[in-house]
């Protein structure tokens, strides 16, 4: 019996011994700069996931969290640039060279991040031209007034989605990844695919022009009971059904094919939405 | 002479050996004019393929492909007496090997066409026009000089992204006027342009 308990003391130790090891591996690094308006950060890593969020004030921090020794983060301010990189010492496991970020970024100072496996994370910037790219990093983005700035995303296979996103020049390009819009609204968005579904729900409003494509995957579209839309919409393999009340013009170049493509307009029409498929389904309704 | 009298003695008509008879026929009958005729152009056309005749192992390959098939038996002629131009008392006449030829062409196209359904099946497999050109292969191996377990993750989107570059040309060549057309080709191009700059970034890296 004491034998036994003896034993599990044991085990404990051993464990908690292994976790100390651990986190003595895991390292930390921080960084803090002062930027003017205007000012971009870039940042570069494979493998790890990167958030980045609103920071008031003119600072712009930057956090670290290092797996093992195998790494480092490089740093350099050159003018009002500011570049962080993961620097790969010597070869090692995925997790050994996983570093996780995170970024508290004032209003109208730029990102760019190139991250592989991700996931990348925005949350509530303001102001900022937001440039994203990753491999099979999902890509999320949410709560956003670009102010006009430029928001582009684009990955391999990496999913993207966007909520609540507001007054943004938009670029969103996946190969194989879906690409999810909630809410979204800016002068001009461009979504393409080639296999990745893409799906809207709400949004697409403010006089703007949006314009959805894949080749071969589905296009979901759901537009508010008022929507003002002048659309246009095509699959030339697939299919495009449409449930939302649409009038027709009277003079349109475009010339609809029942079940495979449809056009008109909504209330005074004053968001341009282009919806296109080579051999996806089309589906437009009320949400 | 009648038609059907003179179309039994045509293959002599052609080799050069037919009756008076068959010259009487010819004169008054339009049709067989018409078919003589054609058939000579044929027969010229495969004394051309015939100089320029196609390596011993291709022949054996469809030999091969056209006894699974069912269609000869072993042992099979000489290869030069089934398609040679009439040396021996059993070779055909060279309009019967150009139709032949044809009959073969077209016999290939299908065996293509099945040999893609059915892979491993014995048949000659002709393979489909790649869907990656010279400077895609040039990216593979950047790519995989790099990450080569991403080689065959980027080969499948470039396949994808030339059959979209494919398909929306298509569509424009069909209906120029198509405005989503247009966008939709433009967009697959860029797609293109998006993925080597993406595989470029990491080959750098």
């Amino acid at each position: 019996m004491e034998h036994g308990k003896q034993s599990r003391k044991l085990a404990w130790l051993m464990v908690l011994g292994c976790a100390g090891i651990a986190l003595a591996a895991e390292r930390t690094q921080e960084f803090k700069y002062v930027a003017a308006p205007g000012a971009s950060v870039s940042l570069i890593n494979d493998i790890g996931p990167v958030t980045i969020r609103y920071g008031s004030g003119r600072q712009i921090l930057i956090k670290s969290k290092l797996s093992s020794d195998k790494v480092e983060v490089d740093a350099e301010q050159k003018g009002n640039r500011f570049e962080i990189r993961t620097h790969v010492l010597q070869p090692g496991s995925e997790q050994e060279q996983r570093v996780e970020y995170e970024i508290f970024l004032p209003a109208r100072v730029g990102i760019t991040v190139r991250a592989d496996n991700g996931p990348i994370r925005v949350k509530g910037l303001r102001g900022s031209e937001i440039i994203l790219e990753g491999d099979s990093a999902p890509v999320e983005i949410h709560e956003v007034e670009a102010g006009g700035q430029h928001l582009h995303v684009r990955t391999v296979s990496g999913s993207i989605t966007l909520g609540n996103i507001a007054n943004a020049h938009m670029e969103i390009r996946s190969l194989s990844g879906a690409v999810s819009l909630e809410n979204v609204s800016g002068p001009k968005l461009q979504v393409t695919t080639t296999r990745g579904d893409i799906r809207s729900d709400g949004g697409l409003g403010g006089n703007g022009e949006y314009s959805l494509i894949s080749q071969s995957g589905n296009i979901d579209v759901a537009l508010p009971q008022g929507a003002s839309v002048d659309m246009m919409a095509e699959s030339v393999e697939g299919s495009a059904d449409n449930d939302f009340p649409l009038q027709q013009k009277a003079h349109s170049s475009f010339l609809p094919h029942k079940g495979r493509s449809f056009s008109g307009t909504s209330m005074s029409g004053s968001s341009s939405v282009k919806l296109s498929s080579f051999s996806g389904k089309i589906r437009v309704k009320k949400q | 002479m009648n038609c059907t009298e003179f179309q039994n003695e045509l293959a002599d008509f052609i080799d050069g050996g037919a009756a008076a008879e068959a010259q009487g026929h010819l004169k008054s009958c339009a049709a067989c004019t018409g078919l003589v005729a054609d058939l000579k152009e044929i027969s010229g056309q495969a004394r051309l393929l015939a100089a320029d005749e196609p390596s011993p192992e291709v022949w054996s390959r469809i030999e091969k492909s056209l006894e699974l098939e069912g269609l000869v038996r072993a042992p099979k002629p000489a290869r030069a007496e089934w398609w040679g131009a009439g040396q021996s008392r059993w070779a055909v006449p060279v309009w019967a090997t150009a139709v032949a030829a044809m009959m073969l062409l077209a016999f290939g196209l299908n065996t293509a066409r099945q040999a893609q359904q059915t892979p491993g099946s014995g048949i000659v497999v002709v393979k489909p026009a790649a869907l990656v050109d010279d400077d895609d292969l040039k990216l593979l191996a950047a790519v995989e000089k790099h990450a080569p377990s991403k080689r065959e993750r980027y080969k499948v989107h470039l396949e994808a992204v030339n059959a979209s570059i494919r398909d929306a040309k298509r569509s424009v060549e069909q209906d120029p006027g198509n405005e989503l057309a247009r966008e939709r080709l433009t967009q697959a191009y860029d797609q293109k342009s998006a993925l080597y700059e993406m595989a470029m970034a990491r080959s750098m890296q």
